[in-house]
């Protein structure tokens, strides 16, 4: 699964927003619902999904869904790695 | 990829939710029972605890609602979610708020500003070793650490009264965990040692508060089924979380049970399977002496379930068995078998046939007089847990492992028969339930009524209004609307001041072969005109209808007005919307109608017993107390 669709996904599903109104260059700040506990559920949650750490610094800094599924990627391509 | 394309229990929650809970309020329970991951719970949770989503379970009928205000001294954003996920689950739509980061003692202290107008139900103050330990100046003074800890369980009662006042309610306290960092910072091992053996009689006596006030209720952190109890340290640092997602979703599992228990939800009835549940094998083809049953493994697994369930059943579950067998053989087996923890005494009924287990749990459930949600289905075999959550989804079905040895924790682990005090009664019931099962068997293998009521053995008597009876008779007044002759209820002081004024009341206590009935019925005999008894009201419980008792009652008081030489016995009928099988009753009790016009206008029905001839007592009851014990007016 491409990051992308796993932040967006997992965004739509924690905030209960629709999924196809998230592209990457949606604004975070700008999801409904979006506040610093929303932001915590979102990470652990897919911290959970990639079963691994993410950089929480980078992932703060995050602005757009698009910065958020750039701090997956690492992790996104090395689990497709691993599935093959 | 839209929501709609992807599977899950998540997605499917959120098109549920925008189609309406109401839709499918079913639908909506099994998929969270479908979640394991605290994370997926915590979600489901904010998906259904909206004030909209709340509206809709509870319109649609099938749930049940309550209210549950959150304390504590850490961060629990996830604790309150999952609480309402694991409810709906159960069926039951929650209500929910939480005081602020660590607002814990200031929130109650404060006259609750933010819980108050919820008027919780439940009240959760779940605590961390922050709690204790932010009180102590430094921690590896241990005699400060002892004294803070001696002392604390003392100010947890306070604040649990305080809170009482504030917010009523039950209230939910716990052990508290002692955090690893806590210990590791004392390098001795004496040290540590004494600080654990402080901390341990600690929450020995936040335990003990749970026996000494009713209203309190302490969870024991130390149970919890969970993998960790603290937060992740990264969470502990930017989120001042205290416990681990998994130990938050155990404790959510813990105060549903709670809430449950306090709506008086606990399931009262296991239904148990016999072949390769209660013991190992098929006692059909491998007869009675190849069954397993105690001894090593795997029989040693089968009775461990079945000791779960004699001491459920000794605490006033209703056991009974459902198994698809020949009668003759599963009750051999039952009866026989050395090995068998449950005796034959312990199961109010065994249901060894061929039809489908569906059909015997209703009947089962109509006959004991409960609801089928009150019936938990204990069955190795997964297409006949299927098919009882397919026939009948209100029905508790606790998921079995393949393996017989986590039969027992699986069960009572779902169960659902929480109380939150366990009472006489309690422990009592299932001899009542038995009673009542055998009385309808009695009446199915007899072949007509009057058999039936002779082979009942009912005894019948009357006692005098007492401090004993006198709450039981209110209450049958009160609660009484079938048969309820006047509609009349006699409240504690209107009785003080009939009965002042020469009136009398009386109860009636029926007990039969199958056990005692309890205080069945009451009545009320105020003097009349001309030196006539008048009966005021009698009550009677439908658990009694059709033996005749009314006619022993009433037949019982007619003997008694002539033996004190009452001119007559009057009555009267007034019809209420519950009443109407019991219209005829006093002409069939050999009184004659008297109605006046006017008493025809309002509905009420006059009657009158002249005493010449007083109607036979039904000949199937024995009077132990009767006529003579009724006092002149």
């Amino acid at each position: 699964m491409r990051s992308e669709e796993l932040a967006s996904e997992v965004v739509a599903d924690l905030l209960d927003v629709d999924e196809d109104g998230l592209s990457p260059d949606v604004r975070l700040a700008d999801v409904e619902g979006w506040d610093s506990v929303n932001a915590l559920r979102v990470l652990v949650y897919l911290e959970r999904a990639l079963g691994a750490e993410l950089d929480y610094d980078a992932f703060e800094r995050a602005r757009t869904l698009g910065d958020m599924a750039a701090v997956l990627e690492p992790h996104v391509s090395a689990r497709d790695g691993a599935d093959l | 990829m839209t929501t709609a394309d992807r599977r899950g229990p998540i997605p499917e929650l959120r098109a549920l939710k925008r189609a309406g809970l109401g839709t499918d309020p079913g639908r909506v329970r099994a998929l969270i029972a479908e979640l394991t991951d605290p994370l997926d719970l915590e979600a489901a949770g904010r998906l259904v605890g909206g004030a909209k989503q709340r509206t809709a379970l509870t319109e649609s009928g099938s749930f049940r609602e309550t209210r549950i205000a959150f304390l504590a001294s850490s961060t629990i954003d996830p604790l309150p979610p999952m609480v309402v996920a694991a409810l709906a689950r159960e069926g039951v739509a929650a209500a929910t708020r939480a005081a602020g980061f660590d607002q814990w003692q200031l929130e109650v202290l404060t006259g609750a500003p933010e819980l108050g107008d919820l008027e919780p139900r439940v009240v959760s103050c779940l605590l961390d070793d922050r709690a204790v330990l932010s009180a102590v100046a430094d921690p590896l003074d241990l005699e400060l650490v002892e004294r803070r800890c001696a002392g604390f369980a003392a100010e947890l009662a306070e604040w649990a009264h305080a809170c009482r006042g504030t917010l009523g309610g039950t209230v939910v306290l716990n052990t508290v965990p002692l955090s690893p960092l806590a210990r590791a910072r004392h390098v001795d091992y004496a040290g540590r040692a004494r600080l654990a053996s402080a901390w341990h009689r600690m929450n020995s006596d936040i335990l003990a508060l749970a026996a000494d006030h009713a209203s309190v209720v302490v969870v024991d952190t130390a149970g919890l089924d969970t993998p960790t109890v603290a937060a992740d340290d990264r969470m502990r640092h930017i989120a001042g979380q205290a416990f681990s997602p998994h130990f938050l979703r155990a404790y959510a599992e813990e105060l549903t049970r709670v809430a449950r228990a306090e709506l008086g939800l606990a399931r009262k009835c296991l239904v148990l399977d016999l072949d390769n549940t209660l013991w190992g094998g098929v006692v059909g083809d491998d007869g009675v002496g190849g069954i397993r049953v105690g001894g090593a493994y795997p029989g040693s697994a089968f009775s461990e379930l079945q000791g779960l369930a004699r001491d459920l059943g000794r605490q006033g579950v209703i056991l009974a068995v459902s198994s698809k067998n020949d009668p003759d053989i599963a009750e051999e087996a039952i009866t026989t078998h050395p090995e068998m923890v449950l005796a034959r005494e312990d199961l109010v009924a065994v249901r060894a046939d061929w039809r489908p287990k569906p059909d015997n749990v209703a009947e089962l459930a109509r006959e004991l007089n409960i609801g089928t949600d009150a019936m938990v289905f204990v069955d190795d075999n997964p297409a006949e847990r299927e098919l009882m959550r397919h026939a009948l989804p209100e029905v508790t079905v606790p998921e079995m492992p393949a393996d017989p040895s986590g039969y027992a924790l699986s069960v009572a682990r779902a169960a659902g028969v929480d109380l939150l005090r366990l009472t006489r009664e309690d422990r009592g019931r299932a001899d009542m339930y038995r009673a009542q099962t055998g009385r309808e068997q009695l009446r199915a293998g007899s072949d007509n009524l009057e058999g039936y009521l002779h082979a009942l053995e009912s005894r019948l008597s009357l006692e005098p209004l007492d401090e004993l009876n006198s709450a039981r008779v209110v209450q049958l007044f009160a609660k009484t609307n079938q048969f309820n002759l006047t509609g009349r209820r006699y409240g504690a002081e209107e009785i003080a001041r009939i009965t002042g004024r020469g009136g009398g009341f009386y109860a009636a206590r029926l007990s039969d072969r199958f056990g005692d009935n309890g205080l069945i019925a009451a009545l009320a005999l105020l003097p009349g005109d001309g030196g006539a008894w008048e009966i005021g009201n009698i009550v009677m419980s439908c658990r009694v209808f059709s033996r005749d008792v009314e006619h022993a009652i009433v037949g019982s008081v007619l003997r008694a007005a002539l033996r004190h030489g009452a001119s007559a016995v009057t009555a009267s009928f007034t019809r209420t919307d519950r009443n109407a099988k019991f219209a005829g009753f006093y002409p069939e009790a050999g009184f004659t109608e008297v109605t006046d016009t006017a008493g025809a206008t309002d509905g009420t029905r006059a009657f009158h017993h002249d005493l010449a001839q007083p109607p036979p007592l039904p000949a199937w009851i024995t009077i132990t107390r009767g006529e003579e014990i009724i006092d002149a007016l």
